[in-house]
């Protein structure tokens, strides 16, 4: 069983023709990712390196009904819009990149999404990549992926920045990955560290999972649920970021992003409910690294 | 962005919910028209953030003019936890059988809104949770079908109300959803709402209210912004300014003075600033602030950056710390920052730990100049953690703090 990506990954880009839509898709097309078709209203005809662009997604699923995955490139207040397009023309799984979406609209979203069994990863994710498969969704890893290798490790990470840099670290011990994701860090995300450590259960190549979570929502506190429910049962590391300003009298950091929803959303809160439930908590984020070598060595000497 | 007591009520205003009658007053509004109150008793409520203004004084009752003259000129020199007192409101009294709770917010969990209702309304949610938790009644609300009223009659159905006060309970609760969607709220408060004596109406005696910064640009309305409830200092007034104007990248927007710090920060990265500081205070060390660049910003944005971080006094060691970037040149961030670092002379220890295109030539660039203008800097790429770097600058510091110690002793030794 695989993650969220696969050998049928058929992708679609909403807001191609933008500035960040037409870089990400020869990123993606650089790396190996199979992208079939654009969207932009009202540039249909056009072509972006070599990707024709529709005017609507019903459009272009008429063309390459081949269509499975559409990846969000569009500005925040369209956004919703574009979304729902993409599931009522039956697209399963929806990379929303774009940031700083209402809430109430993230809301909606997500609520046609489950009407439709369509999945939506973000707001404010990375994206997806897969070094295996050589399949990316949205610019995580910029243009020179070196710092993704192939390997045991999945990472489920609220920060795509941390995404690479985990990934960094663990190739500078000689560890890669087998997918990472990016989940993004608002207060709502389509989908939770949970829904994709389900995911990574069955995934043989994955043996161990990283989960970078931050302060706001309930999310971390979810996977230690999940764990005492014996729902994942593979080795689990999982690190929280924000230890500094949680002293500090009325910080709130933008890039959190939530709202630290009364004591549940801190970090102390969300770091005692994962070490009650037995998962390994890396306290600085370079330990995450180590606590992973330690485990994949004694995987091997099972 | 947290709105006040009055302003959230404003909102409440435009719909079918009834809320106490208040004047909102100002230092500026009794200066031109002096402080008019026409019925006494009178509460007199301090509009701030904190949502433990009572227990700061921040709620006083007035029996007359002369009371409340006194009570009002205190109160607006009053600082609760740390925030000035700028407006007060003027609320009268409202006589009430019973106190409610009800709150509508955004629920991560099952990322729906949720509606929390409680029949023991008046002490905060926490108390309430503690003292009476059964009283807490929660329903989910699917957003594209609103509040169906079945389910808000069996939520209530211990409430003791008769059919007219639950219509009338119903109303207000259907039109605080309403305005939580139509003025995209992240979160609506109103505790107590009261069931009013004479008439049966219920009536929101405080109102908490969040608006959603992402969704400011379809809501008409516009509130004074805050950003916080500590007045900022000067440095991060300067810091805030370096953005505006100017939309290439981001540098100084979210910039916070730390008492005591002697460590001057200049992070990169949303993520990576933040386990950087995180690495840096469990390692005991001091940072002077905290602030982040980002989005490949232009040369003079990432000077006047650093010119605003170095002018903080006190400082020790400078620690210059990025995540890998994709994009954005180390190598033109990195020079518009060192120009800077050499024009101030500045000679205490500095730690750099950047990776990214053009990092090589970048870090060529700082070994010739930090030799020609002797400057103290340890270099660090790919291959070193960013939160290692943190442990270097910790311990460079420390050493040099040591070292001029045991060199001040032994002068004084010398002396003696």
């Amino acid at each position: 069983m695989t993650v969220i990506l696969n050998e049928n990954t058929r992708v679609l880009i909403q807001g191609i023709t933008g500035g960040e839509g037409s870089k990400a898709t020869k990123q993606m097309l650089d790396y190996g990712t199979k992208v079939i078709c654009g969207v932009t209203p009202g540039k249909g005809g056009q072509e972006v390196e070599g990707v024709p662009v529709y005017n609507s997604v019903q459009e272009a699923k008429q063309a390459h009904p081949e269509v499975n995955t559409s990846i969000l490139y569009v500005p925040g207040k369209f956004a919703k819009g574009a979304a729902i397009e993409a599931i009522q023309n039956e697209i399963e799984t929806i990379i929303c990149i774009t940031e700083l979406i209402p809430i109430l609209d993230v809301i909606e979203m997500i609520e046609h999404a489950k009407k439709h069994n369509s999945r939506i990863i973000g707001p404010s994710t990375a994206g997806i990549i897969n070094p295996k498969l050589k399949l990316k969704l949205g610019s995580i890893g910029g243009s020179s992926n070196a710092q993704y290798t192939e390997g045991p490790v999945g990472i489920i990470s609220k920060s795509g920045g941390m995404c690479s840099e985990t990934s960094l670290l663990l190739k500078n011990k000689g560890i890669g990955v087998s997918e990472v994701i990016g989940i993004g860090g608002d207060a709502i995300s389509g989908t939770d560290f949970c829904d994709l450590l389900e995911k990574f259960e069955t995934d043989e190549q994955t043996k161990v999972v990283v989960i970078y979570g931050e302060v706001g929502g309930e999310y971390e506190q979810k996977v230690a649920e999940f764990v005492k429910a014996k729902k994942f049962t593979k080795p689990l590391v999982a690190f929280v970021s924000g230890a500094f300003a949680e002293n500090l009298p009325n910080v709130s950091l933008g890039h959190a992003g939530a709202i630290i929803e009364g004591e549940s959303g801190t970090r102390t809160a969300k770091i005692k409910a994962l070490k009650d439930a037995g998962i390994s908590v890396a306290n600085i984020h370079h330990e995450i690294v180590d606590i992973v070598e330690k485990i994949l060595n004694e995987e091997n000497h099972k | 962005m947290n709105l006040k007591e009055y302003e959230g009520k404003s909102l409440l205003k435009k719909y079918d919910i009834n809320i106490s009658q208040g004047t909102t007053i100002s230092q500026d509004s009794i200066k031109q028209s002096g402080l008019i109150i026409e019925q006494f008793p009178i509460f007199i409520k301090a509009q701030v953030l904190s949502g433990k203004r009572k227990a700061f004084g921040g709620i006083k009752i007035a029996k007359d003019i002369k009371h409340a003259t006194q009570i009002v000129s205190e109160m607006f020199n009053l600082t609760i936890r740390e925030e000035e007192v700028e407006q007060i409101l003027l609320d009268n009294p409202v006589q009430f059988e019973k106190e409610y709770y009800v709150s509508i917010m955004i629920d991560s969990r099952s990322r729906r809104p949720l509606l929390i209702v409680s029949s023991e309304g008046g002490s905060d949610i926490e108390e309430i949770k503690k003292q009476n938790p059964t009283s807490i009644r929660t329903l989910e609300i699917n957003i594209l079908k609103g509040i169906p009223s079945g389910e808000l009659q069996a939520l209530t159905h211990d409430f003791d109300f008769t059919k007219i006060q639950f219509d009338k309970f119903k109303t207000t609760i259907k039109e605080l959803y309403k305005c939580f969607i139509e003025n995209d709220l992240k979160l609506l408060e109103i505790n107590p709402l009261v069931l009013e004596t004479n008439t049966e109406d219920f009536i929101a005696l405080d109102c908490k209210a969040t608006t959603d910064d992402n969704a400011a640009y379809r809501q008409p309305i516009k509130f004074e912004l805050r950003t916080g409830l500590r007045k900022k200092t000067d440095i991060e007034k300067r810091a805030n300014e370096i953005d505006k104007g100017d939309h290439r990248g981001v540098a100084g927007t979210s910039f916070i003075q730390f008492e005591g710090g002697n460590i001057g920060v200049l992070a990169s990265g949303g993520g990576a600033s933040v386990i950087a500081m995180d690495a840096l205070v469990s390692y005991g060390g001091k940072p002077a602030n905290f602030t982040e660049y980002s989005g490949n910003p232009p040369a003079e944005k990432v000077a006047k950056l650093t010119n605003v971080v170095l002018d903080q006094p006190n400082l020790e060691g400078l620690w210059i710390v990025g995540g890998t970037a994709n994009f954005t040149s180390i190598y033109e961030t990195l020079k518009a920052l060192i120009d800077v670092v050499i024009e101030r002379k500045f000679t205490k220890p500095i730690v750099i730990r950047r990776a990214g295109p053009e990092d090589e030539k970048a870090f060529e660039m700082i070994r010739e100049v930090a030799k020609k203008h002797n400057l103290d800097i340890d270099l660090y790429g790919r291959e070193t953690p960013i939160t290692l770097s943190a442990k270097h600058m910790v311990d460079k510091v420390n050493n040099k703090l040591k070292e001029e110690e045991n060199k001040n002793n032994r002068i004084e030794g010398g002396n003696n």
